[in-house]
């Protein structure tokens, strides 16, 4: 027995008495509709343990652990997704009991969009987050040149730091930040949120733009150079194809990331009247009418952008943050 | 066409180490080929980039036409060049690619620019390629792309780095002649390197050997084989390299590890006080005495030894003929190696010999070198003092 069957037979095993476990459970504990949801799960699982022992001598690379992590990483993300859209769409003045909804109404959505709260939250989102984007993208890309493309010393160094400020809890430095504002006489206002979001948006562009400009074909450069092109064609006809639709992405991706931030957000606004989007999901709950479904509404709309972006360029995402593990 | 003239020219190094190109003077007469050779990292394609106007030199000139242009932009040197990683566009087609240099420079003619197109892809064997882009390429291909594109334009002067490298060995020398022929045809001006010792023998006008970013002797192909300047050049080109044995002088002779020369006056006076110099043999030049090649050398240097190994090429066969060195002597060899960071010395000489003998390890053979053909080097500045 090889290895790979060994540990494929290993992860059917685990993957059959997971489903034999969930189905039971499901069938004792759990009253329908979710039921079928529980044994739908069951089936697939059970189903991939059965496949698992059938072709476990495969010569094909098939990871039965992976298929086995996939489902289960489409669980743990699908059912909170399923439950949100069920509080979503509840009917007014019904409490959802159960995971799958049982009549759909569309009034929250409606609500969410109408809410003066969530409009003005969405607006301060946008504003701040659009505009600490603008502002990082060209340092960022100025710093991602230095890092591909100048011999500098301590690079490394400063790389370094790039990705330690990306894995640096925000909140460590929320109140510094506030004290500043206060300082400054700034606390309080949309814009004092913008310099706060670069300590988000900034090293992220970074770390992003580093990962497009180190697969720009940079001999091409000298060879357009050495054929006589003009400025403005060395930007034609290199920037543009070799870095734009690139930057382009990390642009989105970096907007989309600043508009999901809710803790510099939640800290440093003293009312809901500045609070960003996600801020005022967390904290001004109580001042939205029929405030759970609302919320879930306002969250779904929210995910938006990031689900389209995810649909239309899921290659170049998927490159851009994938690329370590190639 | 455009000659191109270079003037001690120097680029130096960071951290004060040696130059990257080290007083270069170079002159490229309108027309003509002219071959850089040398060991990688010798500083060729450094050179092209600082023709190309992509580098900044140190010091020194840059002439196009007794025009200086080292402060001239590319644009302005108008100098076509390939690139020895290709540089392709990606996102454009062969036929784009090619054409590509020649469009960026307004009042081409369209028509005449396409022919020229299909004229260059028939001869590089790209006629069936043209829609296709790069990434569905080999590396063979998109190099011929790369020189197609320079092949097209309408340059000054045209500078290849290593533009054959990717070729097979059967293709190389229909892409080389090729492109020589076309280059030939247009009268146009040429620079290419190679580290291939017969490609820049075979190809060009001119060969340059260059090495630590210094050019050791430019010459026609011939005057560099047969006369070089120098010890690196000796055992740079050919193929396999020239034996390069140590040699004591000892009165009126020289004292080899396997044989022993008479010196005439001449050298004699030239190798002075010297104590040891270094003896050049190129293996070609070594005969087998009951050969027909062997018999008819009258002024010779001849002795007999064991061999100790035999290659057989089909067309002739190599024959490895051991000796000893003392420490001392290797020592000294191993002093100018590491000063060249180059391997120069063996401890055995090749002979190649005609095919037809039936040579074996462990027989007994004497050799015949006629006496003009070997050449005697300072072991220190690694001059020829027999020129």
């Amino acid at each position: 027995m090889t290895p790979s069957v060994k540990s494929r037979l290993w992860a059917s095993g685990l993957s059959f008495a997971l489903g034999f476990g969930v189905g039971n459970y499901g069938i004792l504990m759990i009253a329908r509709p979710d039921q079928w949801l529980w044994i739908i799960a069951s089936v697939v699982l059970m189903a991939t343990g059965a496949a698992g022992v059938l072709y476990a001598d495969t010569p094909r690379p098939v990871s039965f652990w992976g298929i086995l992590g996939f489902e289960v990483f489409a669980v743990v993300t699908l059912v909170p997704l399923l439950w949100t859209f069920t509080v979503a769409t509840a009917p007014e003045g019904a409490d959802p009991q159960t995971l799958w909804p049982q009549g759909v109404s569309w009034r929250a959505f409606d609500g969410a969009i109408g809410s003066d709260i969530l409009r003005d939250a969405a607006v301060t989102s946008f504003l701040v987050s659009g505009l600490a984007t603008l502002i990082a993208m060209p340092l960022a890309v100025a710093a991602a040149y230095g890092f591909v493309r100048v011999p500098a010393r301590g690079k490394r160094i400063a790389y370094g730091l790039v990705i330690g400020t990306i894995l640096m809890p925000v909140l460590a430095i929320a109140g510094p930040i506030s004290e500043q504002l206060v300082a400054f006489g700034a606390y309080g206002s949309r814009l004092a949120l913008v310099p706060a979001a670069l300590v988000v948006t900034l090293p992220l562009a970074t770390w992003l733009s580093v990962t497009v400009l180190r697969d720009v074909p940079w001999p091409l450069l000298d060879a357009i150079r050495a054929d006589g092109a003009t400025r403005r064609q060395v930007v034609r006809h290199f920037a543009a194809p070799a870095l734009l639709p690139g930057l382009t992405v990390v642009t989105l991706l970096v907007f989309v990331v600043g508009c999901s931030d809710f803790v510099l957000g939640s800290a440093l606004s003293p009312d809901a009247r500045t609070l960003p989007l996600p801020a005022t999901l967390m904290l001004a709950s109580g001042q939205v009418d029929d405030s759970s479904a609302a919320i879930a509404a306002a969250g779904l709309l929210w995910m938006l952008p990031a689900v389209v972006l995810l649909l239309l360029f899921p290659r170049r995402i998927n490159h851009l943050l994938g690329r370590s593990y190639r | 066409m455009t000659s191109i003239e270079v003037r001690h020219l120097t680029t130096a190094a960071r951290g004060g180490s040696r130059p990257l190109l080290d007083d270069i003077s170079l002159e490229v007469p309108e027309g003509t080929t002219l071959a850089i050779t040398g060991p990688t990292g010798a500083g060729k394609s450094l050179l092209l980039r600082t023709l190309a106007g992509l580098e900044d030199a140190t010091s020194g000139e840059i002439l196009l036409d007794d025009e200086p242009v080292t402060t001239v932009d590319p644009r302005g040197r108008d100098l076509a060049m390939v690139f020895q990683d290709f540089a392709l566009h990606p996102h454009l087609d062969v036929f784009d690619n090619l054409a590509f240099s020649s469009t960026l420079r307004r009042g081409y003619d369209k028509v005449a620019l396409s022919d020229r197109i299909e004229e260059v892809a028939e001869l590089l064997a790209l006629s069936d390629l043209l829609d296709a882009k790069p990434a569905d390429l080999d590396d063979a291909q998109r190099q011929r792309v790369a020189l197609g594109r320079s092949l097209v334009r309408d340059a000054n002067a045209y500078l290849f780095d290593s533009p054959f490298s990717s070729q097979s060995e059967r293709v190389r020398t229909h892409v080389r002649s090729v492109t020589t022929q076309w280059q030939q045809e247009n009268d146009r001006t040429s620079i290419f390197t190679t580290n291939n010792v017969e490609e820049a023998l075979s190809t060009a006008d001119r060969v340059a050997v260059m090495h630590q970013g210094f050019i050791h002797q430019v010459g026609t192909p011939r005057d560099l084989y047969e006369r070089p300047a120098d010890m690196f050049v000796a055992g740079y080109l050919g193929s396999p390299p020239m034996n390069l044995v140590p040699a004591f002088p000892m009165g009126q002779q020289l004292v080899m590890p396997l044989a022993t020369m008479l010196l005439d006056d001449e050298l004699l006076e030239r190798i002075g006080d010297r104590g040891v110099v270094v003896a050049g043999i190129r293996p070609e030049h070594c005969y087998d005495a009951t050969g027909v090649g062997g018999q008819a050398v009258t002024d010779r240097v001849e002795f007999t030894t064991r061999i100790d190994d035999v290659e057989w090429r089909g067309s002739s066969q190599f024959a490895y003929l051991g000796y000893e060195i003392e420490p001392a002597v290797e020592d000294l060899l191993n002093e100018v190696e590491d000063l060249l960071e180059f391997d120069l010395f063996q401890s055995f000489l090749v002979a190649e010999l005609a095919a037809d003998s039936a040579l074996r390890p462990g027989m007994s053979i004497r050799v015949v070198i006629p006496r003009r053909r070997v050449h005697v080097f300072d072991p220190e500045t690694g001059e020829n003092l027999t020129l």
